[in-house]
């Protein structure tokens, strides 16, 4: 059963991956686990472990900020299913609500904290 | 392209991902593996692979066990154990033949073992009950191994007068009022003679009355006896009146004085404890306090040669550590037996579940879970036979102990106890459990898609077919090993019972000579006074020598009788000494050591002793002469290198009677003791006169009539030795009884258990052949609408069954001979490889595979094609 956005925050890899996702997909690429994890990799110069970006997405998923489909991948897949995501409006709005959070309480810190991008 | 390890990798992912999962995860990693081939070559992609594969299985591994509810309240818990019970009754409920099944055989192992463990307790562990300290209590008798050389007898016997480290001597012996073992109103009186001290020492209360005191040695009047509590109770309806007033007891005056404890029987289950005066020189006492400056070890390691000194649990046991094996060995053979069975039925059970299975673990219950489930139905299973196994213990219990020979359970109280309850059914119990979860486990990784199509085969690639006939082959094997040693112990039972003793038991009765003569008593220092008193012995001897012949000569006139004869020992009871006999005539030969037995002319005749060579002495003794002797055929085979033995010369020392006395006659060898122990060389000495008191035993052969004869032998004792003077009996059957009783219990208890085991391995077999049968239910009405004749499927299903039971015949026979060769010690004239037991097992066991199979196999030729092969 899918909980309610506002039922819990986010953490902090949580909207890594939603974020992951969105990437791939403005892109224009479809999001599974290895695209996303890639965008990760990519975007946060960080390594992130491949059953943790799984995990997460099952998560995120459960809770109804994410759906996802099975979809047939290329051949060298060997016939498994690609498991593709796409962020809901549950999940537009909860990682709105955590960016939100972090960049209020950001405010007002720019000279300790410099140009974070 | 494939990675190298790919089959690894999937199991990896399979055993910890949810299946849906694994298959999307696997596919992104073969995607990235082959990506990073291109780019970083084929190796090092290969170990990333399993890394990656490694770490996401673990992730995921960790993840959700994280996500398990830590701990359940006690009341979910409750709540949660009181379903699964619900739903293992409910299951259960529905297989009640099944249940029956496998609750029967364990419930008859429950109670069997509590039997075998409350003997094997009764018999060796516990302590002498009722007895006060009982571990300072030592029992005194000669060393069954060691030569008795009268000098050396009389040595210890004057050294264990006066050791300091005993106190309390008691004497026993075996009857002095009654006949041995006599039957009255339907009792069996077991007399047993003690010493005044005797309840006094051992600290034994009396129910009503008292033990013995000294003054009823002189007290005069009819003999004063002890009564047992139950023959007080069952002939004398517990009337307290009987004390201190005459009452018959098996046509014997005796004056009650007091009634034993409850359950005190000690020694040998007596019931009838009369007095004996313990200044006897001739005898040993039998049992004795330890001094407490010493411990029972340290008066062991003191005892006399050839002398033994036991702590009296020790010397009460039967045969000490090997029969604590042999019961245990038993136990653990019928333990075995019944959880195969229990094995084999619930794995049949599984197998016929595992569809069930397949939709329980495809529905994402844990294999814990599962596990735990088919845990609570082996704990169901196994509290139904508890129960039916607790009831039924007392009565095997008490039904084993009836029949077991009373020697085996002297002195001592077996029955159940909550400890040996306790003890079989947790070992009995555990094994269901175990037994339960095993075929469970052995499922445990096999794929939930092939457990919904009814496999056949478990995670290790094993066919459920093959696991379920290696139980067969396991039970087959375990009850041929146990029917096989009971082969054996009965065989080396026949042997005993059948074998030649060398003379001819029946209608044997042996009388106890009344003894005239004075006790002794040291000899006079006074040179005169000790003529005298050597006269005196003289005139005794040649007294009772005379009143022995005038005995026998009245009895052989009686028609009761077919012929009498007086000796000093008689067969099967070895109680002669030892002496070394010499050849005067040829000096240079060693000495042999002999065993001699002084017996009148008749006694030949009289035992139906076989004459191999000569003559028996008869015609000196009638001339009055006695310098001739018999011997036995061991002593003729050591002798003749030396020459005939007929005329053969030979000096025994210690005897003045034999100095140079010729040997006129050779007979055969008699059982001196058991037949299982070698005769020793024997020499049959005539009995002068001035050794009339060494004939303490009279022996008669009976015309027809046991009771007639006895009551001739009383008139004739009344008559010989004067009004009053009684005498006791026993028959030679009874002593033979008593030797072969070790023998006698143990295939009782063997034979029990071979024939708890048949049944089980039966309907074991049965059960085997009908799972076999409708497994491959498809397959025969596949043949039978092809044409094939029901005869043959029949022969086919009978041939499987005896090809099953032949393999497991070989393995048990196999065993059988291993255990057979551990307990020699146990078989008489029987070989480990026994011919006569292993064909007898072979054949019980294929005669009983053959019925088995009849009616899987009749169930099987009318199977309707059309409907199996419509059903699928």
């Amino acid at each position: 059963m899918p909980q309610s956005p506002t039922s819990s925050v986010l953490g902090e890899f949580e909207v890594v991956v939603l974020l992951a996702v969105l990437h791939v997909v403005e892109r224009g690429d479809v999001a599974y686990g290895s695209s996303v994890r890639d965008e990760i990799e990519s975007r946060a110069s960080r390594p992130a472990a491949r059953g943790a970006v799984y995990i997460t997405l099952d998560r995120l998923e459960e809770k109804g900020l994410l759906v996802s489909r099975q979809a047939a991948g290329p051949v060298v897949r060997g016939n498994r299913p690609r498991r593709l995501f796409r962020i809901t409006a549950d999940g537009l709005r909860g990682l709105r609500q955590s960016l939100s959070v972090v960049a209020r309480m950001q405010s007002g810190l720019e000279l300790i904290l410099g140009d974070l991008s | 392209m494939k990675p190298w390890f790919w089959g690894f990798v999937n199991r990896r992912l399979g055993r910890y991902l949810p299946p849906d999962r694994a298959a999307s995860v696997a596919g992104d990693l073969l995607e990235d593996f082959d990506r990073r081939c291109r780019r970083q070559g084929r190796v090092r992609s290969e170990w990333w692979l399993l890394v990656e594969a490694r770490s996401t299985a673990r992730m995921y591994h960790a993840a959700a066990r994280s996500s398990v509810p830590s701990r359940p309240g006690i009341l979910t818990t409750l709540a949660n154990g009181l379903a699964d019970l619900r739903l293992s009754v409910r299951t259960l409920s529905r297989q009640p033949l099944l249940v029956l099944a496998a609750v029967i055989p364990v419930s008859l192992a429950i109670a069997a073992n509590t039997a075998l463990f409350s003997l094997t307790d009764g018999l060796l562990f516990r302590e002498l009950r009722l007895v006060r300290d009982a571990g300072s209590v030592v029992a005194i008798g000669f060393d069954p191994g060691a030569y008795l050389h009268m000098e050396e007898v009389t040595a210890a016997r004057s050294q264990l007068a006066t050791a300091p480290w005993l106190t309390d001597r008691i004497w026993t012996r075996s009857h002095v009022v009654l006949d041995e073992n006599v039957q009255w109103r339907g009792t069996e009186l077991v007399e047993r003679a003690v010493s005044q001290n005797f309840f006094q020492v051992l600290g034994v209360p009396t129910t009503i009355g008292r033990g013995f005191l000294s003054s009823d040695l002189d007290a005069g009047g009819p003999p004063p006896v002890v009564l047992g509590y139950e023959l007080w109770r069952a002939q004398f309806a517990a009337d307290p009146a009987i004390l201190d007033s005459p009452i018959d007891l098996a046509d014997v005056q005796v004056r009650v004085v007091g009634v034993a404890a409850r359950t005190f029987d000690f020694p040998g289950q007596t019931n009838v404890w009369s007095l004996y005066d313990a200044h006897d020189v001739d005898s040993l006492p039998a049992y004795a306090r330890v001094s407490d400056r010493m411990s029972v070890d340290a008066v062991r390691a003191q005892a006399p040669y050839p002398l033994r000194i036991r702590p009296l649990a020790e010397a009460t046991r039967p045969n000490g550590a090997l029969a604590v094996g042999f019961l245990f060995g038993a136990a653990a053979l019928l333990l075995l037996v019944s959880w195969l069975q229990v094995g084999a039925l619930l794995f049949s059970r599984m197998a016929g579940r595992s569809p069930e299975i397949g939709v329980r673990l495809a529905l994402g219950a844990g294999r814990g879970r599962l596990l735990s489930a088919f845990a609570l139905e082996g704990a169901v299973i196994a509290s139904l036979a508890l129960g039916l196994g607790w009831l039924a213990a007392p009565s095997l219990v008490a039904a084993v102990v009836a029949i077991l020979p009373p020697q085996l359970t002297q002195g001592q109280q077996v029955a159940p106890d909550l400890r040996t309850l306790v003890f079989a059914s947790t070992a009995a119990g555990t094994g269901v459990l175990l037994l339960a979860v095993l075929p469970m486990e052995l499922l445990r990784r096999a794929n939930p898609l092939q457990l919904l199509r009814g496999v056949s085969t478990t995670g290790g690639g094993r066919s459920i077919h093959t696991v379920r006939t290696s139980i067969l082959l396991a039970q087959v094997t375990v009850t041929v090993v146990l029917l096989y040693v009971s082969g054996l112990v009965a065989h080396s039972f026949v042997r005993i019972a059948t074998f030649d003793l060398g003379f001819d038991p029946g209608g044997v009765l042996v009388w106890r000579v009344p003894r005239v003569v004075s006790e002794g008593g040291p000899l006079p220092r006074d040179p005169a006074a000790r003529a005298a008193f050597m006269a005196e012995r003289k005139a005794e001897q040649a007294r009772q020598f005379a009143l022995v012949s005038t005995a026998n000569e009245s009895l052989r006139a009686s028609a009761e009788i077919a012929s009498a004869a007086a000796s000093r020992y008689y067969p099967v009871i070895r109680t002669q000494s030892k002496s070394p006999m010499t050849l005067p005539d040829l000096p240079s030969t060693s000495a042999i050591d002999v065993r001699t037995n002084n017996v009148t002319p008749e006694f030949f005749d009289t035992l139906k002793l076989r004459l191999v060579e000569g003559r028996t002495f008869e015609q000196e003794a009638r001339g009055g002469s006695y310098d001739a002797v018999v011997v036995n055929e061991t002593l003729a085979a050591q002798l003749r290198p030396q020459g005939p033995v007929i005329g053969l010369r030979i000096k025994v020392a210690g005897i003045t009677a034999v100095s140079g006395a010729p040997i006129v006659g050779v007979v055969a060898d008699y059982v001196d003791q058991t037949p299982d122990q070698p005769p020793d060389p024997q020499v049959f000495l005539p009995t002068p006169p001035e050794r009339g008191v060494s004939l303490w035993m009279g022996l008669v052969r009976v015309a027809a009539n046991e009771d007639a004869a006895r009551a001739r032998i009383r008139e004739v004792v009344e008559q010989t030795w004067g009004t009053g003077t009684g005498t006791t009996f026993t028959t030679m059957a009874d002593e033979i009884s008593r030797a072969t009783a070790p023998w006698r219990g143990r295939t009782i208890v063997v034979s029990s258990l071979a024939a708890l085991c048949l049944p089980l391995a039966i309907v074991g077999l049965v059960g085997a052949l009908s799972y076999e049968t409708r497994s491959r239910a498809r397959e025969i009405a596949v043949r039978l609408a092809l044409g094939a004749h029901p005869g043959h499927i029949r022969q086919r299903i009978v041939g499987r069954a005896l090809a099953s039971v032949a393999a497991g015949l070989v393995a048990g026979l196999g065993g059988g001979w291993f255990v057979g060769r551990l307990m020699g010690n146990y078989l008489f004239n029987v070989a480990a490889a026994d011919p006569w037991a292993m064909s007898a097992v072979g054949g019980v066991l294929l005669l009983a595979a053959w019925l088995s199979a009849l009616g899987p196999a009749w169930r099987a030729s009318r199977t309707d094609p059309a409907g199996v092969l419509r059903e699928g």
